[in-house]
């Protein structure tokens, strides 16, 4: 066992890592290049550790939670549940892969500490969401967010790259507010509560049966924003002029997952779904994600610019979450919560991959993969596989996710959903499918431009980082029954959610 | 651990060899050589007959051969291997491509055949659609992007289907063992339907037939080899395992999808009639057999209890067409009409497919019509299936016509000529294996006379100068329906363009920002963007607030 005062204070620690981090890239500035590599490798490396450890112990019982009064009767909670382990560890995971890929990326580019330093603190901000243990802690660490993303958004500093953060702003400040106005509301209605399992709002339901429908919507539209729940998905494709590093972050973990981790939190630990549907709002939101998943396909067909239909994927599949969620039952929450870790190896390995194209070869648009597979086959692999998992196809991680959120449409009676979810399939295969296709059996095209060499070591980082992504989603679906697989992981916490 | 290997070698090995492509060199020589072998590994779960279950792997991954997949692993081993021979020596066009559709397609119908559970079954027939495509597409013509395409959609479609039907069972009683399914679980009729018309794709059931005259011509010689004589079959195994006969209300469907086949059967004929490619035609007679095979699944629905002795004979009838077609294939790649022995190896496959007197195909239709009185059909069926003898018959007098002048390769394979000895053999030594009563005596009447009346009607024909094919030709293109679909999807797709084009004017921004608060944040971003400061600004801010907290 671990001494109490251990338990207090691994969840701030594992916060505090990467802002540390951020500390000594800003102070050491631009020029102290080995020395940030090392940080960030190190600081990407005790977070993985710290967070494996809370994972083992949370899994053995240990309760982690540290409470911090920031002014009487607002508390700062962060705590570790199994469902905290999952979002932390993926993020920890992804972050360690990333931070490889994009010192490679970045290698011969400008600001790299600015950049450097705001992508640890996004990482902070990220693990803050993680563990947050109340809606007011959640909310500090979500906007915290906001604004260090932002800085990585613009990176390129280019008038379209601007645009894009502004658009970013906009629409995030903006839920942002939407959000605050709905805390506050709720701290008026039920305190300081702890995100507790099936909510902790039921009680004051007869009483309060309006306003807490009305705060749910804004929480929702609150998170939603990040989540990229149409109508509220705008800045999403557009902030694709980011570094493909920023991109694969944003639509694999840090921005997205926390809108959509927000949205688990409201439902399963601040509401409950039996409350949530009290209210009538079940169904809603079951619509919502659905044409979501559908208008976001339809959307990406669209595009004939690999990264915005990247981008659009991501709408479409993050709605996947909320989905399962919103169904409930201990099938489609799993689904659900699986797809969580699912999507974000798949998307960040086809990020991953956009990006090598478009630094190596300097290939932005869709007709110019032709033939690529030749020329760089195992990042084409990487694309490959992540492509045919976002389909749904055996055996890889996209598929066990599928699995689960159909039995659980019907096995909640709702076989609308299953049709949303086919139709979802079919219209990935008829974006990704033509890619797969272009990289391997068209002949090659004309070069874009001159491609771009790169050192030996650097080369091998992105590969690398590409390959090990797409190998996760590979072994995680081919391994999906394992004890310790996310799948398992996710059934724990659906049973602590829908017995 | 032993039974563990045995069960995954089959699976495993052939998708390690295709990975082995990959590396250019002597991995990549070794893979090629080492590929056509792969097949012969189904041999061993067949003869060790050991089961094995892998608790980590998938959702709980079990394998294991059984009666349902035995004669359709005999039939992979063999048609499967010799068509791998012929392609080692005669495909020389993108060997990469074509072996790694070849053994994905391989491993997933290993796959296929062994799983024992839904997700693994599921997951095996779903590589083998999606690799087989490769094999179809290998060409990459025009031609064979459309037929690709056409498949793929279908395909898809059909895969879909499958999943919702399958997914219903998993939603009431999980991913369990297949042979518990026929007791475990209620399906509601719609479901099952789902499931049926899925699989029914791959088979080649009018009207989802329309990609098989398309994908057969275009495909190399040895893969339209296995695609009519083994994948088909897939849809197949596909019925047996998610609608085992004894299910709840299937026997109920019975009836309605002998009526189903008989309609194929002739229907794939007429058509093939009308037809002048030699693959063409020969795709046509897959379907029009299929049709058959679909008529015995039926009776083995409706007499569920007789399972014991139907599902053999459901194997002679899969055997029996796989490795025929098979040859017949494969002597489109070897000028039959060169020599009378050549002429001899056309002749016994297609003999033996128009179920003539003492040939594997007498065998099968006494199978069928076993089965047939075995679920109490009327007599008049019988007759029918004596009159798809002479339909069949003429079909291939049709394609010995068309293959005759056929001179594409000079020298003929010799794994054409094991594949027509096999056709001749394993079917018998099936039969005799499972003890069946092949009703040698008196199936020989009801044998001869189809034939004889083909033989008069060809006759008659010749002796009339008109040729078999009516002067009148009726002018339908191969794939017939899929034509008028392709355009309907062809204006669907220009409805879809123009919606998403609609929806692609830019959404109402939605928070209009008043001009003050862009000049603030731009001049912000100005600041921001110009100082590495920006991130002790918020590290800042945050000790601030932790002040604040504390004096407070």
């Amino acid at each position: 066992m671990i001494s109490p005062w251990t338990t207090q204070i691994l969840p701030p620690a594992v916060v505090l890592v990467s802002t540390l981090a951020a500390i000594v890239i800003f102070v050491a500035g631009e020029a102290r290049q080995r020395l940030r590599i090392w940080v960030n490798l190190t600081a990407a490396l005790l977070k993985l550790l710290l967070v494996v450890w809370i994972g083992l112990e949370v899994l053995a019982g240990t309760t982690f939670m540290f409470r911090f009064e920031l002014l009487p009767g607002l508390e700062l909670i962060l705590h570790a549940d199994a469902l905290s382990i999952l979002f932390a560890s993926l993020s920890a995971v992804l972050w360690l892969v990333t931070t490889v890929y994009a010192i490679a990326y970045l290698e011969h580019s400008p600001n790299r500490a600015r950049f450097f330093g705001f992508f640890s603190l996004c990482v902070s901000a990220t693990m803050g969401i993680a563990m947050a243990g109340n809606l007011l802690t959640l909310f500090l660490f979500y906007e915290l967010l906001t604004l260090t993303t932002w800085p990585l958004v613009v990176h390129n500093g280019t008038p379209e790259a601007l645009a894009a953060g502004r658009s970013y702003l906009r629409y995030t400040l903006t839920g942002g507010v939407v959000l605050l106005t709905a805390l506050v509301w709720l701290y008026g209605l039920a305190g300081n509560a702890v995100f507790t399992p099936g909510g902790f709002l039921a009680p004051l339901a007869a009483e309060h049966g309006g306003a807490l429908t009305l705060i749910f919507v804004m929480l929702v539209a609150g998170f939603g924003v990040k989540a990229g729940l149409i109508p509220l998905h705008g800045w999403l494709p557009k902030a694709m002029v980011a570094p493909a590093p920023v991109s694969a972050l944003l639509h694999a973990v840090a921005v997205v997952k926390a809108g959509a981790f927000g949205i688990i939190r409201t439902v399963e630990d601040v509401y409950g779904l039996e409350l949530v549907a009290e209210l009538g709002m079940r169904l809603p939101l079951i619509t919502v994600a659905s044409w979501t998943i559908v208008i976001g396909s339809l959307l990406a067909l669209r595009e004939h610019h690999l990264k915005r239909r990247l981008a659009y994927s991501t709408v479409s599949q993050v709605s996947y979450i909320v989905l399962g969620i919103a169904v409930g039952g201990l099938l489609a929450t799993s689904g659900g919560m699986v797809h969580l870790v699912h999507q974000g190896l798949m998307k960040i390995t086809l990020f991953f991959c956009a990006g090598i194209f478009g630094l190596l070869l300097g290939v932005k648009r869709i007709d110019q993969l032709d033939g690529l597979g030749r020329r760089m086959p195992w990042v084409s692999g990487a694309f490959t596989v992540a492509a045919l998992g976002m389909i749904g196809l055996p055996p890889l991680v996209g598929f066990i996710s599928k699995w689960y959120l159909a039995s659980g449409a019907l096995a909640a009676g709702m076989p609308l959903v299953l049709a949303v979810l086919i139709t979802s399939a079919l219209l990935n295969a008829a974006y990704f499918l033509p890619l797969v296709r272009r990289l391997w059996l068209n002949p090659p095209g004309t070069l874009v431009e001159a491609p771009i060499e790169i050192g030996r070591l650097p080369r091998l980082a992105l590969m690398s980082s590409a390959v090990a992504t797409a190998a996760l989603v590979v072994v995680l679906g081919v391994l999906a029954a394992h004890p310790l697989s996310p799948l398992n992981w996710v059934v724990k916490i659906a049973q602590g959610y829908a017995p | 651990m032993s039974a563990l290997v045995i069960n995954l070698l089959p699976v495993l090995t052939p998708l390690i060899v295709a990975a082995l492509l990959a590396f250019r060199g002597r991995p990549r020589a070794f893979a090629i050589s080492a590929a056509p072998w792969m097949p012969l590994l189904l041999a061993l779960p067949l003869l060790m007959g050991s089961r094995a279950e892998l608790t980590i792997v998938l959702l709980d991954l079990r394998l294991g051969a059984d009666a349902v997949a035995a004669p359709l692993s005999v039939l992979c081993a063999v048609a499967w291997g010799l068509a791998g021979w012929f392609a080692a020596n005669r495909v020389e066009k993108d060997r990469i491509l074509f072996w790694s559709g070849w053994l994905v397609s391989l491993a997933g119908i290993s796959l296929a055949l062994l799983a024992q559970d839904i997700a693994g079954f599921y997951s095996g027939y779903a590589m083998l659609s999606l690799a087989s495509w490769l094999l179809i597409i290998h060409a990459r013509t025009d031609e064979a992007w459309r037929a690709g395409r056409i498949y793929l959609v279908l395909a898809l479609a059909g895969e879909m289907a499958a999943f919702a039907g399958l997914i219903a069972i998993v939603a009431a009683v999980g991913n369990i063992a297949l042979g518990e399914l026929a007791t475990a679980v209620q399906l509601e009729p719609a479901w099952r339907w789902l499931i049926l018309a899925g699989f029914a794709v791959k088979m080649g059931v009018v009207p989802l037939h329309v990609w098989l005259p398309l994908a057969h011509p275009v495909a190399p010689i040895p893969a339209s080899a296995i695609l009519s004589g083994v994948i088909v079959k897939a849809g197949l195994l596909g019925w047996l395992r998610l609608v085992p006969p004894g299910s709840e209300g299937a026997a109920a469907i019975g009836p309605i999808l002998l009526v189903l086949g008989i309609v194929t059967a002739f229907a794939g004929v007429l058509i093939g009639l009308t037809q002048q490619r030699v693959k063409v035609v020969l795709a046509y007679s897959t379907i029009s057999q299929m049709g058959l095979v679909l008529m015995a699944y039926a009776a083995l629905l409706m007499a569920p209890d007789r399972a014991a002795v139907l599902l053999p004979w459901l194997g002679v009838m899969a055997l029996h067409h796989g490795l025929n077609k098979a040859s017949l294939f494969l002597a489109c790649g070897c000028a039959p009409g060169r020599s009378r022995l050549r002429g001899l190896l056309v002749a016994l496959p297609a003999l033996a497919i128009s179920a003539a007197p003492l040939t594997t195909g007498m065998l099968a239709k006494t199978g069928l019509k076993t089965a047939l009185a075995e679920a109490g059909v009327a007599h008049g069926w019988t007759l029918a299936l004596s009159l798809t003898s002479t339909a069949t018959a003429l079909l291939l007098w049709h394609f010995w016509r068309l293959v005759r002048s056929d001179s594409g390769y000079k020298t003929a394979h010799p794994a054409w000529v094991a594949m027509v000895l096999a056709g001749l053999v394993v079917p018998w030594i099936w039969v005799l294996v499972h003890g069946l009563d092949p009703h040698l005596l008196s199936g020989l009447w009801p044998a001869t006379w189809p034939l004889a009346l083909a033989a008069a009607i060809v006759v008659a024909s010749v002796w009339l100068k008109r040729g078999l094919a009516p002067r009148w030709r009726p002018g339908l293109p191969a794939g017939d329906l899929v034509v008028w679909l392709e355009g309907a999807a062809r204006l669907a797709g220009k409805g879809l363009t123009r919606l998403a084009r609609a929806g692609a004017a830019p959404l109402p921004n939605l928070y209009p920002v008043h001009v003050r608060m862009t000049r603030t944040l731009l001049w912000m971003e100005r600041k921001i963007t110009a100082l590495p400061v920006a991130g002790f600004l918020i590290l800042g801010l945050g000790g601030l607030l932790w002040l604040v907290t504390r004096v407070s």
